[in-house]
């Protein structure tokens, strides 16, 4: 996500933010974002586990 | 078929007494007590007894007719003030005991109120709008009610300040925004309506952050009471402040993060956010559909105690309102402790404590378990995660709710309100699914600890009040210790414990299970009765030039 991606995105949103409201809320979301995945719940509550097992290869028809 | 009739008529009765009053309806009667033939039973019962005493059992007004506080300290140990205390710090009980011996009249604590108002607004600017005129007039309808003998209850002729973020009808509600500076509501907020037929007198409208999340950019903001170059709190600092400092006798406020116990611990009051659903938020101005409260502000347990009762209830124009109905909380404060357990958490809420913070925290353990309490230590491993989850899901839902009002009117926002809210635009749904799973955890750890304890008392805050500047520049988080009931939705109270030493207040906080506000209130008030903390008095000397 970066300040063009939010751009974009308020005006889709019909939003009237200037570069400076988006520059703060890029922070805001990045800080919030980057915390949130550090506090992710331990293996029982995730798909982790599967994942030590490995991505079985997708089965080819034919 | 007489049967029938009889139930149709009682049925009749039972349902003009809910239209008239709050919710009684056959089918909550039912749920209470189990089938429709014990609704039968119960109702034959009214007959007997009286249908005014069923009544009296929704209706805050009419329960009080019958109960003269002055018998409560028999009951609850209440001490009381003397009557010669200054009528502008007196707590409702006090007030309403020389109303009813017609030592002072509502027209004459309005006035003193007023004038104080007039000689320190200019520095606290603790209101947005004061009702000189219409308070005045309900002061003196007040007046003749209980000279005439027709008091409604304990707090009837006492005045009140709401926050500007809950509707008023005929009285402007800005919530502090450009965008609402003209909002002149048609009805009140339910809670306003409740205190009012409660017989309190609307004095203002209080202070507060735009959209409880923003500044206070327009009106100024409200300065500490205790030192006037310190941070008041927010987003209910306006509420607080005034009571603290005593511009007004009891103040309401809203919720979300801590906006009512943050101020409270500050500016050294009580302020109860009530369990989510217990108080209806028709016509808050909303800020988080699932986290926001409105609770009483006051300067006793006591205080809180009476106005949630007179606030709570369902309510059918808030679909989050519970049906439960609401205890008289006062009835079961009582001075000692024992048979109460109390759970002192290891994690997080002890952690990082300024040393003044943690000696008068450690010594209100003490006085609670002196009071007969048992405390134990409990472990909540999840409370020191909880900032960004709460953070992201009040603007994730502020958008939500705001969506429409900022498409139209953004510049009108502050700066910090409009940055506040529409970043709740711009989070990933994974961000939003982990931060709602987070709090489900956080939800069932807190359950859990319940299972074992009553309560459960933290700091309320791990500071004191820090200069104004530093809210300006580096803003500490004021939602540290307040933020993680409501995520849960569990009741949760802020009392003073104690000042630092420069003489600024610190906060005590007491959570319950939800829907036990009683146990809360237990808890709060025993330890207000074995300490003198909540009788100081801001030094406020006269007007700063």
């Amino acid at each position: 996500m970066d300040l063009s991606y939010l751009r974009a995105e308020a005006k889709r949103l019909e939003l009237e933010l200037d570069d400076h409201d988006l520059s703060i809320i890029l922070a805001l979301v990045h800080r919030t974002s980057t915390r949130l995945l550090v506090l992710r719940p331990d293996d029982s509550m995730t798909l982790e586990p599967a994942l030590r097992f490995g991505v079985p290869e997708p089965e080819r028809e034919g | 078929m007489c049967k029938f009739a009889t139930f149709t008529r009682f049925s009749s009765l039972i349902i003009t007494a809910s239209a008239a009053g709050r919710l009684l309806s056959i089918d909550l009667v039912a749920d209470l007590t189990g089938s429709y033939a014990r609704v039968y039973v119960l109702l034959a019962l009214l007959a007997v007894s009286g249908v005014a005493v069923f009544f009296s059992l929704r209706h805050p007004a009419t329960t009080w007719l019958k109960r003269d506080l002055l018998h409560l300290p028999s009951q609850g140990g209440l001490r009381v003030n003397e009557p010669t205390d200054d009528l502008l710090f007196l707590p409702i009980i006090d007030l309403h005991r020389l109303f009813m011996a017609r030592r002072v009249s509502p027209v004459e604590v309005v006035r003193s109120l007023l004038e104080r108002l007039d000689a320190f607004e200019p520095q606290l600017r603790t209101h947005i709008t004061i009702c000189i005129d219409d308070a005045l007039e309900a002061a003196r309808v007040a007046e003749r009610e209980l000279i005439a003998g027709r008091a409604l209850g304990p707090l009837h002729g006492i005045p009140v300040s709401h926050k500007d973020n809950l509707w008023t009808a005929g009285v402007r509600t800005t919530a502090h925004s450009r965008t609402f500076i003209d909002h002149v509501p048609t009805e009140d907020a339910t809670a306003v309506r409740r205190l009012t037929e409660a017989g309190m007198i609307l004095l203002g409208k209080t202070n507060t952050t735009e959209f409880a999340c923003g500044d206070m950019h327009i009106f100024g903001h409200t300065p500490n009471p205790w030192d006037l170059s310190r941070y008041s709190g927010a987003s209910s600092a306006g509420s607080a402040s005034a009571v603290a400092a005593g511009l007004t006798t009891a103040a309401t406020g809203s919720d979300t993060g801590g906006s009512i116990r943050a101020p409270a611990s500050l500016c050294g009051m009580i302020g109860v956010k009530p369990t989510y659903g217990r108080v209806s938020r028709f016509g808050l101005v909303p800020l988080s559909w699932s986290m926001d409260n409105v609770g009483p502000m006051t300067r006793t347990v006591a205080d809180a105690a009476l106005m949630l009762h007179a606030m709570g209830g369902w309510d059918r124009q808030d679909p989050t309102s519970d049906r439960r109905l609401v205890p008289i909380f006062i009835e079961v404060l009582t001075p000692r402790l024992e048979g109460i357990t109390i759970g002192v958490p290891v994690d997080h809420f002890y952690d990082g404590l300024t040393s003044d913070v943690n000696g008068a925290v450690q010594e209100a353990l003490r006085t609670l378990e002196s009071l007969g309490a048992n405390l134990v230590p409990i472990r909540l491993p999840s409370a020191g995660n909880l900032a960004e989850v709460g953070n992201l899901l009040v603007k994730w839902e502020a958008f939500a709710l705001h969506a429409t009002l900022l498409r139209a009117q953004a510049p009108r926002y502050g700066p910090k309100a409009r940055r506040n809210i529409a970043a709740g635009a711009f989070f990933s749904s994974g961000d939003v699914a982990l931060a709602q799973q987070l709090r489900t955890q956080w939800a069932y750890e807190l359950e859990l600890a319940f299972e074992e304890v009553d309560a459960i008392v933290t700091p309320t805050l791990p500071f004191t009040a820090f200069p104004w500047e530093t809210w300006v520049s580096a803003p500490p988080d004021t939602s540290w210790g307040t933020r993680h009931f409501n995520l849960t939705g569990h009741p949760a109270l802020s009392q003073p414990c104690g000042f630092d030493r420069d003489g600024l207040p610190i906060g005590l906080q007491v959570v319950a299970k939800r829907f036990d506000e009683a146990a809360m209130f237990r808890v709060a008030h025993a330890y207000e009765q074995a300490t003198e903390w909540h009788r100081r008095r801001p030094p406020l000397t006269g007007p700063v030039a």
